[in-house]
């Protein structure tokens, strides 16, 4: 799903003068970006829900500081990367119980599951990011590393090599074959 | 995408589809459930204020009774912190802001978050650095063992500092301190602003990787208390002061940027009645002197001048809310100077005096068509020195022009003075005249352009600070271009030009790569390599040389000359070529190694897709 900046600054400045349809339309167009980005940082699906539902109340208090036209897609990553990290640290204590967890057998487990797994487990948190932004999020190099604060050369050579490793993990344990 | 990018595309859809959260309305009762513990605890607050105040009472008439008249630390600590809750508004990066909310629930000072730092830590190296009159640097100062733990406790209050959240370090406060302890690999370390906050940043072992970790806290160890006298009490002939009447003008002497502005009536006006805010200031009765004065009246952050032929008055504005209001009076004695302090709620930030307009909105037209402009010239002063760039103006000009900070400052520019280093950029854009971009380094920055034969200044402020950027400058002329001016021309090249190759380096097994032999339009894909960044790139040192990542491997040849290149996709080139081939082969003379680099890094498939097939 691509998020277009454009229209996460419309959102953002209608929620800002007040409009509660573009918050709600805000939480919707970006929640599941967000959430993917979370659980790159929390490597917990509960953790990153929570994560995400903190993440757009933060937001929702500091609508006005929110300056229009500048890149809302990144103020709002932002803020997850910091709450997710907050919730991280909050969760230390408690022994994280992940449903999905990293299954010994992946024999009876959803594809689907299994590649996230792989790509929480296996690649490091860097990894993780550059490839939800780039393929979740179907940012180019230049939006992924504009989003991330790294070089765009980093953000590719970081995509390529996170794939690599993904492709080669899966291949080992016979997931995918090419 | 090839099929592999697919798939994980398409697990990560149905997982994320699976697991998002839905529901808004648990966002909405989050909000509110918030605002009912924020209530609560400001109750708390004043509660707290009262006992503070109490036991300060209490403290300082143990003090007086014991006639200890060292100044003790909680006495400093606690007085540093009182009366100033409304300060939250004081400029901070927006994570910051956020940080600073989201804590408010849960109050925890630095000595609880980091019990280790509730004393001076021991065995860890103790140095403090404070700013150094108008300059940017810092002065090293050092300290008996005895100072020491006093510096700490002054300086950090762990008791009184605040935990506000996890950020970022981007702060465009001013550091007044910054202290650093040491103990080998491990450091923390402590900036305090201006602007009340504090950042600690330390190293932590997170997951197995070492992480910096960035903490801001709320930190107020330099704070004079206003009374409830106004300025307006002081001085009513002020108030409705005839902006027609005086000449005005603003003095920035923000770090080493000094700028001298003439104010038009409405400019002067809106910064008398909505900036300073004149009938909200409170007047501050004159500290004793001590060390912090010092440091304010080191640093102000902008000068308000107003004056006519019979009376002059001026504002020296802080960033922290503080104001020294001088004017002169006649006496017997002659003409002398009075200084009064004034406090404004909030402070000052550079958005005060700046509109909301950024760069992008005003020239959209430049910024979405980067790739298509020109890079007339580049050169830059730093310290003295002169530099100039290659390729890499556009990362400068990307970088510094940062379309989500770079904000408009609506104020003429005339008169308007600049000292200190600088980049200068000149671009064109397609039919359009030549633009210049001069880059400072107080993150200011001005476009020059012409429309309709008018000559146009205009001011931005984006907060990227030049001097972090030095180690991409270079002080001769040393572009791959310049360096092998020969190589760029076509026809100097043969026919056929082997490609050689590529794989992952990363791997670290170059014997098995593939070799491609097959003849290739020389010229014309010679001339698109040379052009695709290798023209740009900058000569470097061995040492500075990282080999990693993808690389494409070539051969140039002719009856003379050999030249191989390696040309890595993170920007760096390795060409082992020599001038004279039989020379070479004869044993006569060695073939020479040169390094260059590519900031912007070099698209492989770009360049080479249509000669290789990629298997990456």
């Amino acid at each position: 799903m691509k998020v277009d900046i454009k229209i996460v600054d419309n959102y953002l400045c209608g929620a800002k003068k007040g409009n509660e349809n573009d918050f709600n339309l805000l939480y919707s167009y970006t929640k599941d970006l967000l959430y993917a980005y979370a659980l790159t940082i929390v490597k917990d699906r509960f953790a990153a829900e929570d994560a995400v539902q903190e993440t757009f109340a933060k937001v929702y208090k500091n609508l006005g500081k929110y300056i229009p036209g500048t890149n809302g897609l990144a103020w709002l990553i932002h803020i997850a990367k910091n709450t997710a990290i907050d919730e991280k640290e909050k969760r230390k204590a408690v022994v994280i119980t992940d449903i999905g967890g990293f299954r010994a057998s992946h024999e009876n487990a959803v594809v689907s599951a299994v590649y996230l797994d792989y790509l929480l487990e296996k690649l490091t948190k860097q990894e993780r990011q550059t490839i939800i932004l780039r393929l979740y999020g179907e940012c180019t190099a230049k939006e992924t590393a504009v989003l991330l604060k790294i070089p765009v050369t980093t953000a590719e050579w970081r995509y390529k090599t996170a794939l690599k490793k993904l492709k080669s993990s899966l291949g080992k344990d016979g997931i995918y074959n090419e | 995408m090839n099929d592999f990018e697919n798939k994980v595309k398409e697990a990560l859809e149905k997982e994320i589809a699976k697991y998002s959260p839905d529901d808004v309305d648990a966002v909405r009762q989050a909000v509110s459930e918030e605002k009912n513990i924020n209530t609560k605890w400001n109750k708390i607050y004043v509660v707290a204020a009262c006992l503070t105040f109490i036991v300060l009472v209490g403290s300082i008439a143990g003090i007086l009774l014991k006639g200890n008249g060292n100044g003790s630390i909680t006495e400093n600590s606690t007085v540093s912190g009182a009366g100033h809750d409304d300060s939250q508004d004081v400029s901070q990066d927006e994570s910051q802001d956020v940080s600073q909310d989201e804590s408010e629930a849960e109050i925890i000072t630095l000595a609880e978050k980091h019990p280790e730092l509730a004393a001076l830590p021991e065995g860890y190296m103790f140095s403090c650095y404070t700013s150094k009159e108008l300059q940017m640097d810092y002065d090293i100062i050092q300290y008996n063992e005895k100072e020491m733990p006093e510096l700490y406790f002054n300086y950090i209050d762990p008791v009184g500092a605040m935990y506000l959240g996890i950020g970022n370090t981007d702060c465009s406060g001013l550091v007044y301190v910054e202290v650093t302890l040491e103990k080998g690999e491990h450091s923390y370390i402590f900036k305090i602003y201006k602007n009340e906050y504090m950042c600690l940043t330390y190293n932590a072992d997170i997951d197995g990787s070492v992480e910096m970790i960035t903490e801001w806290y709320k930190h107020s160890p330099f704070i004079w208390e206003p009374t409830e006298e106004l300025f307006s009490d002081k001085h009513p002939d002020m108030l409705g002061i005839s902006f027609k009447s005086y000449d005005f003008c603003i003095f920035t002497d923000y770090k080493r940027n000094y700028k001298l502005e003439v104010l038009t009536e409405k400019q002067a006006g809106y910064i008398w009645n909505s900036v300073i805010d004149v009938e909200n200031i409170r007047y501050i009765e004159e500290p004793d002197f001590d060390l912090y004065k010092i440091f304010l009246e080191m640093e102000p952050f902008y000068t308000f001048g107003c004056g006519n032929t019979s009376n002059s008055y001026n504002m020296c504005l802080y960033e922290s809310g503080y104001i020294s209001f001088n004017y002169i009076v006649t006496e017997e004695m002659g003409k002398i100077t009075v200084t009064e302090r004034y406090y404004k709620k909030g402070g000052f930030k550079t958005e005060d005096f700046i509109s909301d307009i950024t760069f992008v909105q005003k020239h959209g037209d430049i910024t979405d068509n980067i790739e298509s402009i020109i890079i007339d010239g580049a050169h830059a002063c730093i310290d003295g020195k002169a530099y100039v760039m290659g390729y890499n103006a556009i990362v400068f000009f990307n970088t510094l022009t940062d379309n989500m900070k770079a904000l408009y400052m609506d104020i003429p520019t005339e008169n308007t003075i600049y000292l200190g280093n600088y980049i200068e950029i000149i671009i064109t854009e397609k039919d359009k005249s030549t633009q210049t971009v001069h880059f400072y380094e107080t993150g200011f920055f001005t476009l020059n352009y012409q429309d309709n034969n008018k000559n146009n200044t205009e001011l931005y402020f984006s907060g990227v600070d030049i001097n972090t950027l030095t180690n991409y400058l270079t002080t001769d002329i040393n572009t791959f271009a310049e360096k092998h001016p020969d190589e760029m021309l076509e026809q100097t090249t043969n026919q056929d030009i082997p490609l050689i190759g590529i794989d992952d380096y990363s791997l670290g097994d170059r014997e098995k790569q593939e070799y491609f032999y097959e003849p290739y339009p020389s010229n014309q894909f010679y001339y698109d390599v040379m052009h695709s960044g290798v023209r740009d790139a900058i000569f470097c040192s061995q040492s500075d040389f990282m080999r990693e990542g993808y690389f494409v491997k070539f051969i140039a040849q002719d009856d003379n000359k050999y030249l191989e290149y390696v040309i890595y996709e993170n920007g760096y080139i390795e060409l082992m070529f020599t001038n004279d081939i039989r020379a070479c082969i004869a044993g006569m003379v060695d073939m020479e190694l040169e390094f260059y680099y590519n900031p912007v890094g070099f698209d492989l498939e770009d360049m080479f897709g249509k000669y290789i097939d990629f298997y990456y």
